[in-house]
């Protein structure tokens, strides 16, 4: 992923400071993303419909949890 | 709004699936709250895909729930630090590669691991939510 620079004004610094370490960030990248994230409508079971399935078979097999070596 | 007292959680594929499709009641508080921050790994984003076209769900409605992990979450990716701490993870916590390089992520970027799945239950900073 690239990365760019932008400029902003020191206050604006000072805040985003404030909230990286309020936030336990370690990149200035990480505190914009969660302030500009959008928090979107919830889809919270919006694919549930068609046939049920239990959360222990969705673990099941979830991940492949051999290893190559 | 700024959240200045946000807690960072990072979801494990088993969550954010749970939460999709329901069947994890307690994935709703989590990931609809305007009060944590959410992290999930790269490689979840595959596993998710790849689970609900399993399920036999459409590309669109996949898609939607992506969209929704990028918009609520930040993805994060893997570094070379994260792969070593990986390999000393597998180990130190008898973890398969996967396992451990998600939940590396999760202590690189300093949050609490939230997963449904009870391999994780010797590492530290974790949270099994219990599934039927």
């Amino acid at each position: 992923m690239g990365t760019t620079t932008i400029q902003i004004e020191n206050p604006t610094k000072e805040l985003l400071n404030e909230l990286k370490k309020n936030y336990n960030s370690k990149t200035y990248d990480e505190v914009i993303k969660a302030l500009v994230s959008k928090k979107t409508k919830s889809m919270y079971g919006k694919l549930a419909k068609g046939k049920k399935v239990s959360a222990k078979e969705i673990m099941r097999d979830l991940r492949d949890k051999s290893d190559r070596f | 709004m700024i959240r200045v007292t946000a807690s960072k959680r990072f979801l494990d594929s088993s969550i954010w699936i749970g939460y999709f499709l329901g069947n994890i009641p307690e994935t709703k508080k989590i990931v609809d709250s305007e009060e944590t921050i959410l992290f999930t790994s790269i490689i979840s984003i595959h596993e998710i895909f790849k689970r609900l076209r399993k399920l036999g769900k459409i590309e669109k409605e996949i898609k939607q729930a992506i969209r929704l992990i990028e918009d609520n979450s930040v993805i994060v990716g893997l570094t070379k630090e994260i792969a070593i701490e990986a390999a000393n993870n597998c180990e130190k916590y008898k973890l398969h590669t996967i396992d451990s390089l998600i939940y590396s992520s999760a202590m690189e970027t300093g949050t609490t691991f939230i997963t449904a799945d009870k391999d994780f239950k010797e590492t530290p900073k974790t949270r099994i939510i219990d599934v039927k």
